[in-house]
């Protein structure tokens, strides 16, 4: 897809809403909750194949050391640190996802869900190699950071269907203008 | 509703000291090469080169030191959590037992590797950071994107996004607040119930939240293109920069730091 001002401003007004997801805790018992990753989904339903400027953009600020990772991590600490798999994770599924949402044309909250869904996948398993990767985690210890995942593997399944939900009335609302 | 509301851009520290008057790319350039000298070396020993060219920039930045203690406290969680999985769970020789807790001499050594290393890695950025804004900033990363539009990239207009981005950030935080504040007063229960009523509860806030972000972005591209911006137009800077001598002196230190590693890295 070709690059408008419209767009340029629409990417720019993501990678705030990114920063300000990861930033913004909501104290959801027992653990506070951030929407950091939901946001990440939604920028390649929005916006489709050109999502990956909005994470890339996102990457780098973070990379010259502004504090726009969740907890206010920045620089090549962040990324390569035990959770930096995950950033990483984050341009997989813009690429991806954002690739599928310009080519799948099924206007469903189904395609959303799957989209949305599917995306864990591309976010988890960078995420996970690279965590046992840096602690250096073999056997049993690999077992017990995966079963502590667990829990927040499945509030982010829930957050996905929240996603999905959104995708589809945001996407109208950018089409309009 | 705890609204953090930390995201100060105070990561910028004005300033007319050397460090702050040499070229935003030449610091990128060096701060980049520092960070990979940081991976590369292998020892505590080797990174005494490193350690001493960031002395060197933090004493002559003039910049408060209160200011790079500030900036390791977002790491301080990584690392205690690094240097304790190192510390017990390194195999070797025991030096210290309570219980099934075991630290070796080799732990140790481990964990003040994995410390020097993370605290080099965020001092070096935070000097960055501090003694450059971010407009100069997201114009050198700009700068250094920039083959990669030969394959497509675009280089220009991610730089942009960049820095709109960070202008749009405090504008933003301000209106989630007043979306939540009017959705609240208008009776919506957020963060109550069970897990799925609290998870549909967020959806009041999100869709404002982007619509009138959007909304924003609309009216900016408007404004955008009255101005003459044109997606793949060149463009000129309002401050044309040239090489200096203070450019020359970090990048002739940065050369210096790194033979430095490399050479104890092969030879001693």
């Amino acid at each position: 897809m070709k690059l408008s001002t419209r767009r340029v401003a629409q990417l720019a007004v993501m990678v705030a809403l990114l920063i300000i997801g990861a930033y913004v805790s909501i104290p959801l018992r027992p653990v506070p909750i951030t929407f950091q990753d939901a946001f990440v989904v939604l920028t390649p339903l929005l916006l489709g194949s050109t999502a990956y400027i909005a994470i890339l953009a996102y990457l780098l600020l973070g990379l010259v050391g502004m504090p726009v990772f969740t907890g206010g991590a920045s620089g090549l600490v962040a990324l390569s640190g035990p959770t930096g798999g995950f950033l990483i994770g984050f341009l997989l599924t813009a690429l991806v996802i954002g690739f599928l949402a310009d080519h799948w044309r099924w206007d469903s909250w189904w395609r959303d869900l799957a989209l949305a869904e599917g995306s864990l996948v591309l976010i988890y398993i960078p995420g996970v190699l690279w965590l046992c990767h840096v602690l250096l985690l073999q056997g049993t210890t690999t077992l017990a950071a995966l079963i502590g995942l667990a829990p927040i593997l499945a509030l982010d399944i829930g957050k996905m269907a929240v996603v999905a939900a959104l995708a589809r009335p945001l996407r109208k609302v950018l089409a309009e203008g | 509703m705890a609204l953090s509301n930390s995201f100060v851009l105070g990561q910028h520290y004005p300033g007319t000291s050397l460090v702050h008057r040499s070229g935003a790319l030449v610091k990128l350039i060096s701060t980049i090469v520092l960070m990979i000298g940081i991976f590369v070396a292998t020892r505590t020993i080797e990174y005494i080169p490193i350690a001493v060219l960031l002395a060197i920039g933090i004493i002559t930045s003039r910049i408060p030191l209160g200011f790079f203690v500030r900036g390791l406290r977002p790491i301080l969680l990584l690392i205690v959590l690094t240097v304790a999985v190192q510390l017990f769970f390194t195999p070797g020789r025991v030096v210290w037992q309570l219980w099934f807790i075991h630290v070796t001499r080799e732990g140790l050594g481990l964990a003040g590797f994995i410390m020097c290393r993370l605290v080099l890695l965020t001092l070096v950025s935070v000097l960055l950071t501090a003694s450059t804004s971010p407009i100069e900033l997201t114009d050198a990363v700009s700068d250094l994107l920039k083959p990669l539009s030969h394959i497509g990239v675009p280089s220009a207009e991610i730089a942009l996004v960049m820095s709109i981005a960070m202008r749009f950030v405090p504008t933003i935080l301000e209106e989630t607040e007043r979306i939540i504040r009017a959705q609240v007063s208008r009776g919506a229960r957020i963060g109550e119930g069970s897990i799925v009523a609290r998870m549909k509860s967020f959806i009041p806030i999100l869709i404002p939240l982007f619509v009138s972000s959007f909304r924003r972005a609309d009216d900016l591209a408007v404004a955008m293109e009255a101005r003459g911006f044109r997606v793949g137009s060149p463009r000129t800077r309002y401050h044309e920069r040239h090489f200096r001598s203070s450019d020359v002196l970090i990048l002739g230190g940065t050369a210096l730091a790194i033979s430095g590693v490399i050479v104890w890295r092969l030879f001693l």
